[in-house]
């Protein structure tokens, strides 16, 4: 454990905050241009991913298991939501025969 | 050793804990065990599983209940992640008694009745609900909080999606969820900046505050942000309210009646206890943020909301829609005592929620009887209805009076009340936004004066086309009797609730704010 703590350290934290910053923002961009709704929930998952990326390094850092058991956390509710999510999408498909969010317009904000 | 007696401790403490949790135990056991009924006698009887839950509520509310006697002042459970306040414990009645409406309307609504997936899973989700809305109640660890957060937008997910065969219905699922799945990521974000600025997950203390303040300002800026951006989507205020008349508009009113009362509620109370951890009296400096003044941000986003809410509310011709737009703009008032830190606003707001959550409840519960009685969506087809249902047609006016905030109602009380705390707060602080917040809440008053009183507009005093005859059931009057009785005993004998009230939230507004 000792060993993994230090192998993550000899990374410095500023490229851990620069990676996970760039997947947040690639998971933003793809929730804000792609159309098709199963692409949306992976750009999503994309952006929780950046998130545990950023607690398991700070967790690393600061030496305290708390932000490593978040991510425990945030894996297990990600699989709840997106099976969730998925099943919506799966009945959408069966009413327009389309995954395509377009269909939302039809909806006024 | 040092080990296992640390280990021995923390047993020690949750299982000392376990007693003060009994109602979200009993939840837990309801949901668990009601899938199995469910499943093996989905064949022969279909309403066991309903009056299962129901009872499961009864027990849920007589130990919530039972919390007022053992809780006399915040107590610290399982290693401080919860924090049980008398004040938390009103948000939980609340949520037992929305939930419950919910269940008995949910039982006779025809919309839900008809589901072909049956309706027994619709009931299971009730506690579910009820776990997470309480969670978020008591939480002071970021951690619980999107714990609590979660478990309710999941289950709010599979309550909207459960008519999914409509396709509007299924649209405006795929809408809640993808933003709901959105704001949640965005706030998580937020959460994990905070802990790497901080080190800490845990709200309680000062160290979270004295080490947020030492961090850059502008990253600990875009942090907050982003964890109230999620609070905000919670709560419907502005930027994140779009979903929220869709929603409405593909949901029965049962479902809705629960959705726009019990996770805004448990969404304040969230807000409530994060804004709080800003204002711990501190020694060594006395603005948490001198150069960015996120303070007056939400003063704006309150102002945004209300006025939008309600000028949206006056172009709708749906009712549900203009029901959604009212509820938004509810937001926007209850959001005012959130920004004046004080003992009267912790009261104030937790006396305007509990009329809110009555009023609301008591509104869906009309617009839902018109559609399946009348078939009522828009407002055109309300014409002369008051004709066919003159005890159900007061009291629609006594609820819209409420909601527009005009005495003798629960709503005037309420809105007098945050509006003299925030005035209250003006003459200490004389921050101008403050002034600017009272006024738009007075003129959005005023506003909203006139798309409310369009409903009894037609229903009393345009002809209807058709001759109805249909009779109100006996379940829903007495239930909207009940509700309507609450409405006007908060207007007309506001002390003793407000001095109840004060009681139990006196205790965490000392802790939080001298």
């Amino acid at each position: 454990m000792e060993n993994i703590t230090q192998q993550i350290q000899a990374v410095p934290l500023d490229h851990y905050l620069v990676l996970s910053s760039l997947l947040f923002v690639i998971g933003v961009m793809g929730v804000l241009v792609r159309r098709n709704a199963i692409v949306i929930f992976m750009s999503v998952e994309l952006m929780l991913n950046a998130v545990n990326l950023l607690l398991a390094a700070f967790s690393a850092y600061r030496g305290d298991p708390a932000g490593q058991i978040f991510v425990f956390f945030i894996m297990a509710v990600a699989a709840a939501e997106v099976a969730v999510g998925l099943a919506i999408i799966v009945m959408i498909y069966r009413n327009t025969r389309s995954i395509d969010v377009n269909f939302l317009n039809r909806l006024k904000g | 050793m040092m080990n296992n007696l640390n280990a021995t401790v923390l047993l020690e403490q949750i299982t000392g804990s376990l007693p003060y949790f009994l109602p979200e135990i009993v939840c837990s056991l309801v949901f668990i065990v009601a899938i199995f009924i469910d499943l093996f006698t989905r064949k022969q009887s279909r309403s066991l599983v309903p009056f299962f839950v129901f009872a499961g509520l009864l027990l849920a509310l007589f130990f919530t209940l039972d919390q007022f006697r053992m809780v006399k002042e915040e107590i610290w459970l399982f290693n401080g992640m919860i924090r049980l306040s008398p004040a938390g414990i009103i948000y939980k009645l609340l949520f037992l008694l929305a939930a419950m409406v919910t269940h008995i309307l949910s039982i006779r609504s025809k919309a839900i009745r008809l589901a072909p997936k049956g309706y027994a899973e619709f009931f299971i989700m009730l506690p579910v609900f009820i776990v997470g809305l309480n969670i978020m109640s008591m939480s002071s660890h970021l951690l619980m909080i999107f714990l609590g957060m979660e478990m309710v937008s999941i289950a709010s997910y599979i309550l909207v999606a459960y008519m999914a065969e409509q396709p509007r219905s299924a649209e405006a699922a795929v809408k809640y969820a993808l933003f709901g799945a959105l704001s949640s990521a965005v706030m998580l974000y937020g959460i994990s900046l905070l802990y790497g600025l901080t080190g800490t997950l845990s709200l309680q203390g000062s160290t979270f505050l004295a080490n947020l303040s030492k961090a850059p300002e502008y990253i600990s800026a875009l942090a907050i942000l982003m964890v109230l951006a999620g609070f905000l989507y919670k709560i419907s205020a502005v930027p994140f309210h779009f979903y929220v008349p869709d929603v409405y508009e593909g949901t029965p009113a049962p479902v809705i009646a629960f959705l726009s009362t019990a996770p805004k509620a448990a969404g304040f109370a969230v807000l409530f206890t994060f804004i709080g951890v800003f204002t711990l009296p501190m020694e060594s400096y006395h603005l948490v943020w001198p150069k960015f003044n996120w303070e007056n941000i939400l003063v704006f986003i309150s102002i945004c909301t209300m006025t939008l809410g309600n000028l949206s509310a006056l172009a709708q011709k749906n009712v549900k829609r203009m029901m959604a737009y009212s509820s938004i703009a509810h937001t926007g008032f209850m959001m005012m005592p959130l920004l004046v830190f004080s003992e009267m606003s912790a009261a104030s707001l937790v006396f305007y929620i509990v009329v809110y959550v009555l009023m609301n409840l008591a509104i869906f519960l009309l617009v839902g009887h018109m559609e399946d009685a009348y078939g009522a969506t828009e407002l055109e087809s309300y014409k002369g209805l008051a004709a066919f249902n003159p005890l159900l047609s007061v009291c629609m006016v006594i609820v819209l009076a409420s909601l527009v905030g005009l005495p003798p109602t629960g709503g005037f009380t309420g809105k007098f009340l945050v509006f003299s705390s925030v005035l209250e707060a003006y003459r200490i602080s004389h921050n101008p936004w403050l002034l600017y917040l009272l006024v738009a809440a007075v003129l959005n008053t005023v506003i909203a004066l006139f798309f409310y009183l369009r409903l009894p507009l037609y229903m009393y005093f345009r002809k209807a086309e058709k001759i109805y005859t249909s009779k109100t059931p006996l379940y829903l009057l007495v239930i909207m009797c009940l509700l309507v009785a609450g409405i006007l005993m908060a207007g007309v004998f506001p002390s003793e609730l407000v001095k109840w009230i004060s009681a139990h939230t006196a205790e965490t507004a000392q802790i939080r704010f001298k």
